[in-house]
């Protein structure tokens, strides 16, 4: 059985009268790349911030590490790096300063260490440039950069590709890939891109109005992620009625656009289409397709409105 | 602790309104004497500097005390690289401490040296001849200028930390300092002289680095003024007990924001 390197028990936080969290409960597997998924105020970020000890939580409690007193959080977060909501920096100093401020700061002994992390996210050559004159991608870089910079065994990250160019996608996936699978770094990440988390969770949490709606492995995802074909036609009313009574067809699902998903009969696609002609419905669109974490997303966000 | 004073003074070093105080608060004590009150070099003497501008210079150097202990204080809360030291592991009280040890060594500290240092220098270059003038007095009433310095600096420190920024801090320092002063100045009438250089701690700096009983007298047919130095023992034992208990007070208060509130 594995470690859990971070649990959180029965948590809530209300910010007055707003409950940003509602009795939240997970755990983090050592080694493992989670996902924190859900929409814009879904709790995210707060989760992150009580992690992080800039939020104290109104109750329910939190262990990281195996330490759950504030003495032990403390050291917990040294082991840990954070990069919660925009990068922050000293905006008229440069990336080398500012990472100069934050080696200081943890006490870093090893000075080339920020060569090291600078070389990684590829600013080794910004000079005396100010952060202020960077673009969001190099301020996102300089943020990943900031949060190597430790050695961290833990990394919480928030949005971290937000900005990037694709080319910088890629090349920061393999990094947090590389860094998980050689240094053993377990990973927590949230990301709009829901395209790259699927490329790169090894478990993912579905939260949604400060509560935990749905946690999944990998695993259990492309269980969940079936095969389909999606079918739009001239009268996808009749189509619909047709797919049910003629062809036998149970597990249907009816998009908002009227057009349809069927789950099965793939095999049977032939006489399907047949039985649509012979009904009197002309097919517009007919294509297998695969539900992705966009999908399975969707479609819990939907259930929960 | 130690490695976010370091982090701070690092940071400080860099900063251009930090910088750029300090290069104003080395020239104006050059300058104002000179272009401002029409003196001639070699007339500024050690005593003449005390006796005739460090009071009144004080009403400017307040500035620098605000801005440099604002900014050393809050200046990383405004741009949020304050939650790195948080999310480092180092306990909030920590991170207070370090922070106003780094505001009170840069706005203390450093604005008295810079704002003693012509004492010094006008009187290695052009002497201190101001008649009953005992330097054992200046310096006693320079270190005990220090503590109401210190409670000048707490209460911008106290105000930039829960504005949470260097900026609104000494904006809203500057206000409450000025409102203090005129509620001083329009109910100075009611209150006696000393208990107003209580009330405030611009005012009690001011006296301090003010000789008001001076006498002139006319001594082989020159003018010579002659001034008394010495501060009281209660007036000073009153300064530090009302400087350190009106400091702690907006440092307490600075504290309890600092380590009990969220950061979001």
């Amino acid at each position: 059985m594995s470690e859990n390197i971070v649990d959180v028990k029965n948590m809530t936080k209300q910010y007055g009268r707003q409950l940003a969290l509602d009795d939240v409960s997970f755990g983090i597997k050592k080694g493992s790349i989670v996902g924190l998924i859900g929409p814009n105020g879904a709790g995210k970020s707060t989760i992150m911030k009580i992690m992080g000890g800039l939020v104290f939580p109104t109750s329910g409690s939190l262990k990281m590490f195996g330490e759950s007193s504030e003495k032990g959080l403390n050291h917990s977060r040294s082991r840990t790096s954070f990069m919660i909501e925009t990068p922050y920096a000293k905006a008229d100093m440069s990336a080398r300063e500012n990472l100069e401020k934050q080696r200081r700061q943890k006490g870093i002994p090893d000075k080339g260490r920020i060569d090291e992390v600078l070389k990684i996210v590829k600013l080794e050559d910004t000079g005396k440039k100010e952060v202020k004159k960077f673009s969001l991608g190099m301020k996102q870089r300089l943020g990943i950069a900031n949060a190597l910079l430790g050695k961290p065994e833990l990394m919480v990250l928030d949005e971290p590709i937000n900005g990037l160019d694709p080319e910088g996608i890629v090349e920061i996936r393999e990094l947090l890939r590389n860094l998980n699978k050689e240094e053993k770094v377990t990973i927590i990440i949230s990301s709009h891109i829901l395209s790259e988390l699927s490329q790169l969770c090894t478990d993912y949490i579905f939260i949604n109005h400060g509560k935990i709606t749905d946690t999944l492995t990998a695993e259990e995802l492309s269980q969940e992620c079936s095969e389909y074909y999606h079918i739009d036609t001239d009268n996808n009313e009749l189509a619909s009625s047709i797919l049910t009574k003629d062809c036998g067809i149970n597990k249907l699902e009816v998009l908002e656009d009227g057009s349809m998903r069927i789950y099965e009969g793939f095999d049977d696609m032939r006489r399907i289409s047949k039985a649509l002609y012979e009904g009197g419905v002309i097919p517009i669109q007919l294509a297998r397709n695969e539900v992705n974490l966009e999908d399975y997303y969707m479609k819990k966000v939907q259930a929960d409105v | 602790m130690y490695n976010i004073i370091r982090s701070l003074n690092f940071t400080n070093r860099r900063n251009m309104a930090i910088l750029l105080t300090i290069i104003s608060m080395i020239t104006l004590p050059l300058l104002i004497p000179m272009f401002v009150l029409n003196v001639p070099f070699k007339d500024i003497t050690g005593g003449a500097y005390f006796t005739n501008l460090c009071g009144e210079l004080f009403t400017i150097w307040i500035f620098p005390i605000m801005i440099i202990s604002c900014i050393a204080a809050s200046a990383d809360a405004g741009d949020k690289t304050i939650y790195y030291e948080i999310m480092a592991g180092h306990s909030r009280s920590r991170i207070f401490f370090a922070r106003i040890i780094s505001a009170l060594v840069w706005g203390v500290l450093l604005c008295a040296v810079t704002f003693y240092l012509p004492l010094v220098y006008y009187g290695f270059i052009n002497g201190w001849p101001v008649e009953g003038i005992k330097i054992s007095d200046i310096i006693l009433r320079c270190l005990l200028s220090l503590l109401p310095m210190f409670r000048i600096a707490a209460f911008c420190i106290m105000v930039s930390v829960v504005f949470r920024s260097a900026g609104k801090g000494i904006g809203f320092s500057y206000l409450f300092i000025e409102v203090e002063v005129l509620i001083i100045e329009i109910t100075s009438e009611f209150i006696k002289t000393l208990d107003k250089t209580y009330l405030s701690g611009l005012y009690n700096v001011m006296d301090l680095l003010t000789l008001d009983n001076s006498r002139n007298f006319v001594i082989n047919g020159e003018k010579v003024d002659v001034y008394e130095t010495a501060v009281s023992g209660k007036y000073a034992l009153m300064t530090i007990a009302i400087s350190l208990i009106i400091g702690g007070i907006y440092l307490t208060v600075a504290y309890l924001d600092f380590t009990k509130r969220d950061r979001n």
